[in-house]
């Protein structure tokens, strides 16, 4: 400090109690810093893995009525293909999952607002949900489009011969957007009605509301195994629109996104490998190709890149199989659904289920 | 200051900070997820169809019209559903609760029984119910109910003037083109129930969909209900002095009922009345469950297509605090004074507790 003879001049003082006030305020951040500085060991930036790690709790929003796609059953637990893609998600985070069953108005501002981490709900990819709602769809798990149950007493057999018909349909989806646009396309005049839930919307087709019943052609199979008389009613081959139905999660947290994509990923690389939940610890030691070394943790640090343990790839695919099993478990033939794969098989086997490589 | 007029203020500072940290929270929210809030987007085109729009002259709605359109169509509906029920409410109710006070033990009894059953079951499990029945009570189209033979089409196929089926109920009416009635014209079409699918399904005409019976039906009995206990509550709190004077004055019972009970009774069955009215118009809301397209079937359409739930969510409540309000206003207005009959008493404005 300047040394003056008695008292400073005031304008020195005020310079001196402000070079003081500076140097603290340097201190202070310069300590703040150093006390917020990332730990040594590489954490995630994602706040979203952040809380669910230290919550050791993933919240996965899931439609929880839905056969073949998640539902609960006679014992209280969770089944389906979402419901498996959540648990093999939990199980890559090694945390413990807890399901929010959603209907389809509320899924949305559930999503939006944190009350779920992830969306895995059979939930269409489309523009307006990808851009205006602010959501990331992280992955295709169900390549679906949307068709049309009748009676076989009507002899239906194409879309055009349903004009003049009652058609039921539940609120809230893409349903009724595309129903519009496909029928006024081709020029097929119908009346269709409302429901609220899909249990209502099925009710009133059967006591013959109307002629015919419409949603994706999953949701289809999973309604016709709870009507009386299954047999009775036909699904058209025909379908009217395209239903990419994947997961997602809400704009602002990409390191969350990337996490959830390659869990995903894993499971269809897992099945293009060959990798099993049976025989997955075996690959790890006996396998020789370098993509699955590095998939299952074994070299390389793919794990820690998105701030997980070395095994997530192992764990997710140990706790619910590779994309094909979980396909079968679910929906396949020995399944009441009985759907066929079509474009949810491999890529190599014609089919639309891709994974860019683990490098 | 007194008091009173500082618990007031106190208050009215409670209410207005909880609300605008509401809303300060909500537009932190909105900004950090990046939506913002805005009524733009209901210009675009509805896309989708509505089974049921009120007639309008000069107005039809289709899927090209605005979501505003839909929204309007969505609140008549609602409307049109509301003034129905609630007359068919207030006719049931007040049956039932003069029925309450009969003579008869059979007609007391089961009115008695009608009350505490319907009461007792939730709105919605009604409402189901009674649509499950009309589904099974009435035939398909190929077998329905007609009446009035009028043509045969070129298929072969007889058409009539009136079905009933589990379709609903369609009658066919006359259009009138209103603007050619100046030029002296009168230019009559007939809007018909026309078979289509093969005749498994009807187009056209006046159509009452089992939709509209259902709710009609269920929001109507529940209601009347709870208006046949207000009804009977508010007819013996008024002294039976006043009945036992009329009857000495040689006035039959209905007469005693219709020019010293019921004008009496009114002044205290207005209140628990108002807010029926506007349980009913409220309930109207569960008309989605059916499958009829009020305000919030439409509106939940619209928060689905667009994902504007915020701004969906406040139209819903702002209806329907209006519509509240606007029941509870004419409900609540002071009566004009009675000229004329010499024996209604003069109707009095409600005491005000100071």
């Amino acid at each position: 400090m300047l040394k003056t003879a008695g008292r400073a001049p005031f304008f020195l003082q005020s310079l001196q109690k402000l070079l003081r006030l500076a140097l603290a305020c340097a201190a202070l951040g310069l300590a703040s810093f150093m006390l917020t500085a990332p730990s040594a060991h590489a954490a995630s930036r994602s706040p979203t893995l952040k809380k669910i790690l230290a919550e050791k709790k993933l919240k996965c929003g899931v439609a929880g009525n839905l056969a073949g796609f998640s539902y609960v059953d006679a014992s209280g637990n969770y089944k389906g293909l979402d419901a498996d893609y959540c648990f093999a998600l939990g199980a890559a985070l090694g945390v413990d999952v807890v399901f929010k069953p959603l209907n389809a108005k509320t899924r949305f501002p559930a999503l939006q607002s944190g009350e779920v981490d992830v969306l895995i709900r059979n939930t269409t990819f489309t523009f307006s949900r990808d851009v205006t709602l602010g959501f990331d769809f992280v992955g295709i798990n169900y390549y679906d489009g949307q068709g049309f149950m009748v009676p076989k007493a009507s002899k239906v057999q194409t879309v055009k011969e349903l004009e003049g018909a009652s058609i039921c349909v539940q609120t809230g989806t893409t349903t009724e957007l595309n129903l519009n646009d496909a029928f006024s396309r081709k020029g097929i005049k119908f009346k269709s009605v409302v429901f609220e839930t899909l249990e209502d919307a099925t009710k009133a087709y059967e006591a013959g509301r109307c002629d015919a019943y419409t949603t994706d052609a999953s949701g289809l199979a999973a309604s016709r195994t709870a009507l009386k008389k299954p047999s009775d009613h036909v699904i058209l081959k025909e379908v009217i629109s395209k239903e990419p139905l994947g997961p997602l999660v809400r704009h602002g947290d990409n390191e969350w996104g990337d996490v959830v994509r390659w869990v995903f990923f894993a499971l269809i690389t897992a099945e293009e490998k060959g990798i099993t939940q049976a025989n997955v610890a075996a690959q790890l030691q006996s396998s020789k190709d370098p993509e699955v070394a590095r998939m299952l943790g074994k070299s390389g640090n793919l794990g820690e890149a998105l701030g997980l343990s070395k095994d997530w790839a192992i764990k997710a695919i140990a706790k619910s199989g590779n994309a094909g099993e979980i396909f079968e478990r679910n929906l396949g033939p020995k399944t009441p659904l009985a759907l066929e794969r079509g474009l949810n098989q491999l890529w190599t086997s014609g089919g639309l289920l891709y994974s860019p490589p683990f490098n | 200051m007194t008091r009173r007029s500082a618990i007031h203020i106190l208050m009215g500072l409670l209410v207005v900070t909880m609300v605008a940290f509401a809303l300060f929270n909500a537009a932190q929210n909105f900004q950090s997820q990046g939506r913002s809030f805005g009524f733009d987007a209901f210009e675009q085109s509805a896309g989708f169809p509505i089974s049921e729009t009120l007639p309008l002259p000069g107005f039809e709605y289709t899927p090209e019209s605005s979501y505003w359109a839909a929204l309007a169509m969505g609140f008549l509906n609602t409307l049109k559903i509301s003034l129905v029920s609630l007359v068919f409410a207030l006719a049931l109710g007040t049956g039932v609760g003069l029925a309450r006070l009969s003579r008869f033990p059979e007609v007391r009894g089961s009115a008695t029984a009608y009350v505490s059953l319907v009461r007792s079951v939730p709105l919605l499990l009604q409402l189901v119910l009674i649509y499950v029945l009309i589904l099974q009570a009435f035939p398909v189209v190929a077998s329905s109910f007609k009446w009035i033979h009028y043509a045969v089409d070129e298929d072969g196929i007889s058409l009539y003037a009136a079905y009933l089926n589990n379709r609903g109920l369609f009658v066919a009416v006359p259009k009138i083109d209103w603007t050619l009635l100046w030029s002296g014209s009168l230019s009559v079409s007939w809007d018909a129930p026309l078979p289509t699918f093969g005749g498994r399904n009807l187009r056209g005409g006046l159509h009452l969909s089992p939709e509209y019976l259902a709710l009609f039906l269920g929001l109507g009995i529940y209601s009347s209900s709870f208006i046949a206990e207000i009804v009977r509550g508010s007819l013996q709190a008024i002294d039976s002095g006043q009945r036992e004077a009329a009857r000495a004055l040689g006035m039959t019972e209905f007469q005693t009922l219709r020019y010293v009970v019921f004008p009496q009774a009114w002044k205290i069955m207005v209140p628990p009345l108002t807010s029926q009215f506007l349980s009913l118009t409220k309930n109207s809301s569960l008309g989605v469950a059916v499958g009829y397209p009020e305000l919030v079937s439409v509106g939940g359409t619209i928060l689905n297509q667009t994902g504007k739930s915020f701004e969906v969510i406040t139209i819903w409540m702002t209806v329907y605090l209006s519509l509240s309000l606007l029941i509870s206003f004419l409900m609540n207005r002071k009566p004009r004074p009675r000229t004329g009959s010499p024996h209604a008493p003069q109707a009095t404005a409600p005491t005000r507790l100071s």
